[in-house]
């Protein structure tokens, strides 16, 4: 009898690990190894993006040139990109034919898609906890963060779902770069911290123009007072400053809502006056602004290099360049004792690949790029800040802030105003809701902006009616109705191979219980 | 009686019809071709033979074949039986002679001929040259002084329409026949002689684009007149007149048809009711509502549903921005096809567009813009997007040549991108120094002159074809590099 029930038991189990070995093709979840094996040679991927800028692609190399005479068994190849974009179609293009890259900057939304496939992207809590190769890990060669020394508000910004997907890396906001001569023409002040009644009330003051059509603010026939690079970033911030839906975790799209259009009917009569227009219409902020024909430009601090009349990224002509005082202000604000900015910048994940010691030695060129080195060197290339507090405190780093205005290059004063504004305002940051989808909900965010300031310039009619039609549009465009609700407050159908090993559980202990009812049966009956 | 004699005549006529038969065999007037050049003929000839062989194709003893005419060597004596299609005029005992047989032409330069003879001359004439072979600026002719006989026969060889072996090297085995060219673009105004050095009367040249090569015609004074309706209807034509025309194949270091028709069939520059015309399209507000007709120079990668188009008609060029397109019609957008385009004005760092999210439809006609040299504007002290002439010409194809390369190139501007990036690399000309792009888009990593790109040295002297592209000034889009020697 034991023997059978030795059996059923057996019978139970393989069935379910049957279960579990149904779809056995998939990638498996990441396991740290006990041990780093140095005596094997390794060859990893890094997908960099750049804001193209040579000097980011430098510090790059050294950080691998660093980085593998500490490892000489971990060879790292390089390829760089200059936009997210391309990465992300890559990495989806790369995941089907399971030809991903070992590290790769991203965006978290970006990660959110990537996990569609099961495994993909490398959940990191794990080696981040590991005691040996962790963060501050006691068998690290370099001199790296511990977890507590990562802004915890960046690193907040890495857990997707059910855990962290990946480390921050760079981390910028959105400035807004003034052209203070201009507004000082005009008779008004710059304020701490701008309102958007501010922004829309001085930048109509600038339309007059003389009969000949010359703006008699610049001197010039071209003039935009007010220019915003990013509309999704646009949208989202103001519905954020005034605590409206936009989504949510869970992947609800709430970005079709009264809020949303009334933000959108504020924005009309300055397009219509065309004292606002955006990156996708006119072209870069700040060619406008250094040449004197926009007074308020908005874009991400790591494009502060580009900036101003002494810009040393300035993309016009030198005969063009207008000299003027550049101010750098947070984004505006509808109530300015509370604002509200968007954090950005490109994190690291790493992706998951059969050999475990693989997925180590990518782990560690990752964290390696968390160290002062590097995170130092490529924060001064643009207006990000680290994402480390033991690099933000560092004496180089402070030295660094320190030296603002010193020169036109390393000190440039607008990209170093541009860091400080948002050192001083990480609590102040915000993101948006991960899922898979959030990219295109970010991106219908600025096609909303986009399409009214488009239709009022191009004389249509803005109404409700407009609206809803263009609500719908959007939604149907970006694909909105096919992102996937996940429901956390039920649990959902349960899978498969719980249920199977549940049912084989019920089913022997049934046939247990009914053996022992059986023998007790018969024993009282020979009894 | 009557039954015996029809019984007769219906035999005679049957065989009579059989033998007919037997005859028209032997003696087809449109044999198969046996040359390479014939063979590549594909087209239906536009005008049948209006007068039946007399065995064309059987020479006599002792007379070459068309082919042996060919191989010949210059200065060798050769002697030919062809067919006379036309002739210049008559002028002190000499006549210029158009002649063909049914495997090719023949030009017969001042062949001896009295005036009396001359006159004899008509088209189809049979005659036997006795000369011999020369070869002048690729012409291949019987030199001047031959002297000829005329024999019984009378063929006139077929018009070939050879307009899609235009720019091939098959066309030279064509050479002095009769053919057409069908929907050729005039793209400059005549001239009296080359150099417009003449008058009227004198010998008329026009240039005639197809796709992306112009050709020299030619009306030859001595074979069609000042009087005469070709040389009437040349004089006329206007650059962007849509044309056929006629003639004979005449070498002059490539193919310089002697044209003998031109019939205008349309112009380039027309626009369908509620088009606009390149300056109503140019004076427009940004954000005005356009619709143009244009055509296709060149395309961006197709894209997610979108395309980049460079267009032009006969006035200018336009830049079409990720217009509405599905990956089926982005296939149909091949060079020259013409189409409308009806979206929003924009302009963007300087760069006049139209707006992304236009949408087109396909129309009948062609047209490729010749390239504009820019050369002669790259002068000391010029910014060249100043030029008026040279901002005139934005989104244009352009030529630069002589230019010197001052910078190595680079992926992205300043060097950070990687291969399959846009490469920049600096050049100068006269003290004019600025940056010439390979847009990736529109030349890959995969095109010559990606590659051609990537190898250049400082130092090298090139010579440039290229979109006028702006970004903030004159930035071209380069889709052609040639290192000078």
């Amino acid at each position: 009898m034991k023997r059978f029930i030795t059996l059923l038991l057996l019978l139970a189990l393989m069935t379910a690990l049957l279960t579990g070995c149904h779809g056995g093709k998939k990638r498996v979840a990441f396991r740290v190894p006990m041990e780093f094996d140095e005596s094997k040679q390794y060859e990893i991927s890094f997908w960099a993006k750049n804001d193209t800028n040579i000097t980011q692609v430098n510090i790059y190399k050294q950080a691998i040139a660093d980085f593998e005479a500490l490892y000489p068994n971990i060879h790292v190849n390089l390829k760089t990109y200059t936009d997210y974009a391309t990465i992300y179609q890559d990495v989806i293009t790369n995941i089907a034919t399971d030809t991903t890259p070992n590290v790769c900057i991203t965006y978290p939304d970006h990660i959110a898609t990537y996990q569609k496939g099961s495994n993909v992207v490398v959940q990191i809590d794990a080696l981040m906890a590991d005691p040996n190769y962790g963060l501050g890990g006691s068998k690290l060669k370099f001199d790296g963060p511990t977890e507590e020394e990562i802004v915890p508000k960046f690193l907040q910004e890495c857990f997707i779902g059910d855990g962290h997907y990946a480390l921050p890396y760079m981390r910028s906001t959105e400035a807004l770069y003034i052209n203070k001569d201009l507004v000082t023409k005009l008779g008004y002040d710059i304020p701490d911290v701008p309102t958007w009644d501010y922004i829309w009330e001085v930048s109509e003051a600038a339309m007059k123009q003389d009969a000949d059509g010359v703006f008699l603010v610049n001197g010039q026939t071209t003039l935009i007072p007010f220019i915003y690079k990013s509309t999704d970033n646009m949208m989202i911030s103001m519905l954020k400053q005034k605590d409206a839906p936009y989504s949510d975790s869970e992947g609800h799209v709430l970005l079709f809502n009264d809020t949303t259009k009334e933000i959108l009917y504020s924005i009309v009569p300055h397009a219509k006056s065309r004292s606002f227009s955006t990156f996708k219409i006119s072209s870069y902020p700040g060619n406008y602004l250094n040449a004197g024909q926009c007074i308020f430009a908005i874009d991400s601090t790591a494009g502060a290099t580009w900036m101003g009349s002494n810009a040393p990224n300035s993309d016009i002509h030198s005969e063009n360049i207008v000299q003027f005082e550049t101010v750098v202000r947070p984004i505006p604000q509808y109530d300015p004792s509370n604002p509200y900015m968007i954090s950005q910048g490109p994190s690291l994940c790493i992706f998951t690949k059969e050999d475990e010691g693989e997925v180590l030695a990518s782990w560690l060129f990752m964290q390696y790029m968390l160290t002062n080195d590097v995170q130092i060197a490529y924060s001064q290339t643009e207006g990000y800040i680290p994402v480390t507090s033991k690099a933000q405190n560092s004496d180089v780093y402070q030295e660094y802030l320190s030296l603002e205005g010193a020169d036109n290059n390393l000190h440039y004063d607008v990209k170093i105003k541009a860091a400080k504004l948002f050192l001083s305002n990480i609590d102040r940051t915000f993101v948006t809701p991960v899922f898979a989808g959030s990219a295109s909900v970010r991106e219908a965010a600025g096609e909303l902006v986009e399409n009214v300031t488009r239709s009022v310039r191009r004389k249509k009619t803005v109404d409700d009616e407009f609206i809803a039609q263009m609500y719908e549009d959007t939604a149907a465009l970006k694909h909105l109705d096919q992102i996937t609700v996940t429901d956390t407050k039920s649990f959902g159908p349960l899978p498969k191979t719980s249920a199977v090993l549940l049912v084989s559980l019920v089913f022997v202990w049934t046939v247990l219980i009914g053996i022992f009812i059986f023998r007790r049966w018969k024993a009282t009956q020979e009894g | 009686m009557k039954k015996l004699v029809s019984i007769l005549l219906t035999f005679v006529l049957a065989f009579s019809v059989f033998t007919a038969c037997g005859k028209k065999e032997k003696n087809d007037p449109t044999p198969a071709p046996t040359t390479p050049a014939t063979e590549a003929v594909t087209a239906t000839p536009t005008e049948a033979p209006t007068t039946a062989p007399d065995a064309p194709d059987v020479k006599s003893e002792g007379v070459m074949t068309h082919a042996q005419y060919v191989a010949a060597a210059d200065e060798d004596e050769v002697l030919i039986e062809c067919y006379v299609q036309d002739h210049q005029s008559w002028w002190d005992n000499k006549i210029s002679v158009y002649a063909a047989d049914t495997e090719g032409g023949y030009f017969l330069y001042n062949m001896t001929c009295s005036e009396e003879d001359a006159a004899k001359l008509v088209p189809g004439t049979k005659i036997r040259v006795k000369g011999y072979r020369a070869t002048w600026a690729g012409e291949i002719e019987v030199a001047e002084g031959a002297t000829f006989e005329i024999l019984d026969g009378n063929y006139i060889a077929p018009v070939k329409d050879v307009t899609n072996m235009l720019g091939s090297e098959d066309i030279i085995y064509c050479q002095n026949l009769p053919v057409a060219f069908n929907g050729l673009t005039v793209v400059s105004a005549p001239t009296y002689k080359w150099d417009n050095s003449g008058a009227p009367g004198d010998d008329l040249y026009f240039k005639v684009a197809l796709d992306n090569q112009v050709f020299t015609f030619t009306v030859e004074s001595y074979l069609r007149g000042k009087d005469t309706e070709v040389y009437k209807a040349v004089e006329a034509l206007k650059v962007g007149d849509i044309v056929n025309l006629e003639g004979f194949l005449y070498w002059y270091n490539g193919a310089n048809p002697h044209i003998t028709k031109a019939t205008v069939i349309g112009n380039v520059d027309a626009k369908s009711d509620g088009v606009m015309t390149f300056a109503d399209y140019m004076g427009a507000e940004v954000d005005d509502e356009v619709t143009i007709e244009c055509f296709v120079q060149d395309t961006q990668s197709w894209w997610d549903g979108k395309i980049t188009v460079y267009a032009a008609d006969l006035s200018g060029a336009y830049f079409i921005y990720n217009m509405t397109c599905s990956e089926e019609d982005a296939a149909r957008l091949v060079p020259g096809t013409k189409i409308r385009v009806k979206g929003y004005k924009a302009m963007w760092a300087g760069e006049i567009e139209v707006a992304e999210g236009a949408t087109f439809e396909f129309l009948e006609g062609s047209y490729i813009a010749p390239a504009v040299d820019l050369t002669p504007y790259f002068t000391g002290d010029t910014i060249i997007s100043q030029v008026p002439e040279v901002a005139a010409l934005m989104n244009h194809l352009v030529t630069v040549k002589g230019l010197k390369v001052t910078g190595d190139p680079m992926y992205k501007y300043d060097g950070s991108g990687t291969r399959g990036d846009d490469i920049y690399f600096r050049v100068s000309l006269n003290g004019v120094s600025f940056s010439l792009v390979v847009e990736s888009y529109l030349r890959g990593a995969d095109t010559d002159v990606y590659k051609a790109v990537e190898n250049l040295k400082q130092g090298d002297i090139i010579d440039v074809e290229a979109y006028l592209y702006w970004y903030n000034g004159a930035q071209p889009h380069v889709i052609n590099v040639t290192v000078q020697q």
